[in-house]
């Protein structure tokens, strides 16, 4: 039997016997450790006992008896003992250095390493004593720790171990193992069985952001569950977070949208870990805005329809616009136009550069730069079809063009062929996958704001499986100020949802000032590249978040008051 | 005897009565107090680069000391007692460390005589004469000098720039101390510092007690470990040592021996002209099959944990790569002024112990 003196004792022996005759190099190894708890779960106190034992011959360890802190018929030895009370001062934290030990002392590298603590012994003590606990911990992986928990090759100056469990605040801003794994709540005599893995991962996207994991607990012995998350195909895993004994469901925030990710999850206890479980690959969720549009009155000079745009991201977008007149009144739409045509400009060429792409009719269609050459008519009427648009009939004079463009800002302008004028629509679609890193995020169109079927409406869809957050604006004083005349002097805006063909208001404003979030319109406004709003304007906005849907928003003058206006909707985020 | 400038190094002063600004600045700063009173002649002072590679170790070598602080010659000597000639006008116990009052810790240092190089420790101190460690077997006349030991707050102050850890656990650096009295090859950590908190702290002491006042010997090494990615480049500054140094060199009857030096030297010194060959220090091989001693450096390149692997021995005249054809001469190859190297000695009857004498003559 011995004590812990004696363990000491036998350690300096075991160092002095390797410097005493050894040729060999040596190595040394310092362990730092948070948070270290009694059996009650609180922080160990200053006075407990920590050793750092290799298994030297089977690679497994014999655990504690009343009797042995080591059980003096196993193959295992103590490299190291610290006496908490010869230093250190802090409950729960722990920081040692083995220093110089050789390989000549019975064991090699490769041997495998476990930290024991025992929170009520004392240097004097000869045993753990009858109905004491302990705590426990190796990292055969180094997933948790950074290092794997088994003897360096010989001659390493200096290899760190450190055992941070997420709840560590002093010597670490948290770590990687799970809480649990500090505890010192472990029975004597009673052994540790192997873990049950977890089977029949899956990982599902959530409305509201970020990815549920879920898993089949196989376990009965676990102390927890370590959930990583890798980049689909990429074999490099990140620990994302941790989950408690018998959990079968984990939440990870940390994801980015439209990112393909795979989950693995171990089950763990302090000695043992067991991964069968990994999920397939889940693209994220995201929302997009899929589709804008614009109704409003198509006239002529600085009142045709002018729809914006802005694409955003890394990778060229497809996209589909159409410029629809005669289609509106096959709809029932009084007043449409009979032949309104499309012309579409890059923000950044100059203000008499003509148009990059221009159409008049549907089905005789000219390629020309950027042009997708799948655009006959079929193709253009299958695409639509695809994507959710009503249809055009055949030998219609609607416009339509499909390109695929770089990122940035582009202006669509509807006008009448000859100058005629009427109702029109213009409409954007997001014809990419939605795996593609660029987005359509901002529509913003000016026309004429008259009354009843004559206000300028907005439209757009929001895609995937998760909210958004746009910011919708109705300008027209604040318009004036950019030289545009006949503004509309007080704008009034409505969002509305279709839902299964009825539309449900879903929020209005007719000042800006007055919304409840008024504070954050002019961040975000600034944050999505809009120009500011006047303060005080009788402009109007609203910023809200929205589930996947379709969408309207109206913009008409309060009292019928009429004019120029911009109706603007933004993607947030 | 030949000297290399590493790339950087800046030398300042030379017995010259016209001095920079800065040199001015450091002469009169440290002009050292002598046996007469009166100011000592300008000595030359010195700044040295060092970059430490992020996520790396680097086996510095300090290339130069804190400047002396008083400078005399020896009139007797007393086993571990020195009297100084002429009037010292030394304060008792000046050069004695007392912790939190007096931080510095002093080495006595012969600048000539039989000991020229050896270094001893202050343990204190009268008017006119110091208590060493040991005994010193020194003669009269003997040129002797007294300096600070570098401390960790000395040579890694805060003016170095150095990161310091937020939490005890996550250590952006570390100085690691070798176990340079152990047994065997490549030593390990002997005590490992971290700097947090406000001072320097040792991994498994206390938490909150300071060891700025560690005490770095000029002729070991210390091991500077990157745990950050970013590297981090060190000037060190000080007076160079004009004099020689006499480096302890330990052979061991049971198997090789590792010696991990430093020299006090801020300039590369080649193989050719270390003198190690043909010291008593340094056995030369005369088979290439049974090699002696070797002169073993660390190779560049990143990584924590490294060992020295270039190793050269003495052979036929000149030095041999371990590796490399033996009739190749590789006596051109530094010793890097600011970097730690490796004296293995092979096993020798008895566990000498010889003292390898290096001369500086640029």
């Amino acid at each position: 039997m011995n004590n812990i003196s004696q363990f000491l004792k036998t350690s300096a022996v075991l160092a002095f016997f390797g410097l005493a005759v050894s040729a060999s190099a040596g190595i040394s190894i310092s362990v730092d450790a948070e948070k270290l708890q009694d059996g009650s779960g609180g922080a160990m106190p200053t006075t407990g006992i920590l050793l750092l034992v290799v298994s030297t011959e089977d690679d497994d360890f014999v655990l504690p008896t009343v009797d042995e802190f080591i059980p003096a018929s196993s193959d295992d030895l103590i490299l190291a003992s610290w006496d908490l009370s010869d230093g250190g001062g802090v409950a729960g934290i722990f920081s040692g250095l083995a220093s110089n030990l050789s390989y000549e002392s019975g064991y090699d590298e490769g041997d495998p390493l476990m930290l024991y603590w025992f929170p009520n012994a004392t240097k004097s003590s000869t045993g753990p004593g009858t109905g004491a606990s302990y705590g426990l911990f190796r990292d055969d992986t180094g997933i948790l720790t950074g290092s794997v928990w088994e003897l360096p090759s010989d001659g390493t100056l200096l290899y760190a171990l450190k055992f941070f469990t997420e709840d560590a605040t002093q010597m670490a801003a948290g770590g990687d193992v799970p809480a649990f794994a500090g505890s010192a709540a472990l029975p004597l005599g009673v052994a540790l069985s192997p873990v049950g893995a977890p089977t029949g991962a899956v990982a599902s996207n959530l409305t509201e952001g970020g990815v549920n994991v879920m898993w089949e607990d196989k376990a009965n012995n676990e102390g927890g569950y370590l959930v990583e998350r890798s980049v689909a195909g990429s074999g490099i895993w990140k620990v994302v977070g941790t989950a408690l004994a018998n959990a079968t469901s984990f939440v990870d925030l940390g994801t980015t949208e439209k990112t393909s990710y795979e989950y693995r999850i171990t089950a763990m206890n302090s000695v043992a870990s067991s991964t069968e479980a990994v999920s397939a690959a889940l693209l994220t969720s995201f929302g997009r805005i899929a589709n804008i549009s614009t109704r409003g009155q198509v006239l002529t000079g600085a009142s045709i329809l002018i729809g914006g745009f802005v694409i955003e991201g890394t990778e060229d977008k497809s996209v589909l616009i159409r410029a629809i007149g005669p289609q509106l009144g096959v709809y029932g739409v009084a007043g449409a136009l009979t032949d309104p045509s499309i012309e579409l400009y890059r923000s950044s060429d100059g203000p008499t550069e003509p148009p990059f792409a221009v159409n008049t009719n549907w089905e005789n269609v000219v390629y020309s730069e950027g042009w997708i050459p799948l655009a006959n008519a079929a193709e253009i009427a299958l695409l639509t079809a695809d994507l959710g648009g009503f249809p055009l009939e055949a030998g219609s004079k609607d416009a339509v063009v499909f390109l695929k463009l770089s990122p940035g800002g582009y202006t669509a302008k509807v006008k009448g062929v000859g100058g005629t004028t009427g109702v029109g629509l213009v409409e954007i679609y997001d014809a990419d996958d939605a795996a593609v890193l660029s987005d359509v995020i901002n529509i913003s169109t000016r026309g004429n704001i008259g009354t009843a079927a004559d206000i300028l409406i907005a439209g757009f869809v929001i895609d995937g499986d998760r909210s958004k957050t746009v910011l919708v604006r109705g300008i027209g004083p604040t318009l004036g100020g950019f030289g545009v005349a006949g503004t509309i002097t007080d704008p009034f805006l409505k969002i509305q949802r279709n839902q299964g063909g009825t539309l449900e208001d879903v929020a209005t404003n007719d000042n800006w000032g007055d919304a409840a979030n008024a504070a954050e319109i002019p961040v975000v406004s600034q944050t999505v590249g809009g120009f500011p709003l006047e303060t005080g304007s009788a402009d109007a906005a609203i910023l809200i978040t929205l589930p996947p849907g379709i969408y309207t928003a109206k913009l008409s003058g309060v009292g019928g008051v009429t004019g120029n206006g911009l109706v603007e909707v933004y993607r947030v985020q | 005897m030949k000297f290399r400038f590493p790339l950087g190094i800046r030398l300042f002063g030379w017995r010259t009565p016209v001095l920079a600004g800065s040199v001015l600045t450091l002469a009169g700063l440290l002009s050292p107090q002598d046996a007469s009173g009166a100011t000592a002649v300008s000595r030359i002072f010195g700044a040295v680069p060092v970059v430490a590679d992020g996520a790396a170790d680097t086996v510095l070598s300090v290339p130069l000391k804190i400047p002396a602080v008083f400078r005399a010659t020896v009139g007797s000597v007393s086993e571990s007692t020195i009297t100084f000639s002429g009037t010292p006008n030394l304060t008792e116990d000046q050069f004695v460390y007392v912790a939190g009052i007096q931080p510095q810790t002093y080495y006595l240092f012969f600048e000539s005589g039989d000991l020229a190089g050896r270094v001893f420790t202050i343990t204190g101190n009268s008017t006119t004469s110091v208590t060493l460690a040991a005994a010193a077997a020194a003669t009269a006349d003997d040129a002797v000098a007294i300096h600070p030991y570098w401390t960790l707050a000395t040579l890694f102050s805060s003016d170095q720039g150095l990161a310091s850890a937020t939490n005890a656990g996550e250590r952006p650096i570390e100085v690691i101390l070798p176990a340079v009295e152990s047994d065997g090859i490549n030593p390990a950590a002997e005590a490992v510092y971290y700097h947090g908190d406000g001072a320097w702290r040792r991994v498994g002491a206390a938490f909150d007690a300071a060891f700025d006042d560690t005490i770095l010997p000029p002729d070991r090494p210390v091991v500077v470990r990157m745990n950050q990615d970013e590297d981090a480049t060190l000037v060190l500054t000080g007076e160079v040592t004009m004099s020689a140094l006499s480096l302890p060199v330990r052979a061991r009857a049971d198997g090789p021996q590792d010696n991990l030096l430093s020299l006090t030297r801020p300039l590369d010194v080649s193989l050719d002209d270390s003198g190690l060959a043909g010291s008593g220090a340094f056995e030369t091989t005369t088979d290439s099959g049974q090699i002696k001693d070797r002169v073993v450096l660390y190779a560049g390149g990143p990584g924590q944990n490294r060992v020295p692997t270039d190793a050269y021995f003495y052979l036929n005249g000149g030095w041999r790569k371990e590796g490399d054809d033996p009739a190749t001469d590789h006596g051109s190859v530094v010793i890097k002024a600011g970097q730690g190297f490796v004296i293995r000695k092979a096993e020798q009857a008895g566990d000498p112990v010889e003292y390898w004498v290096n001369t500086f003559n640029p």
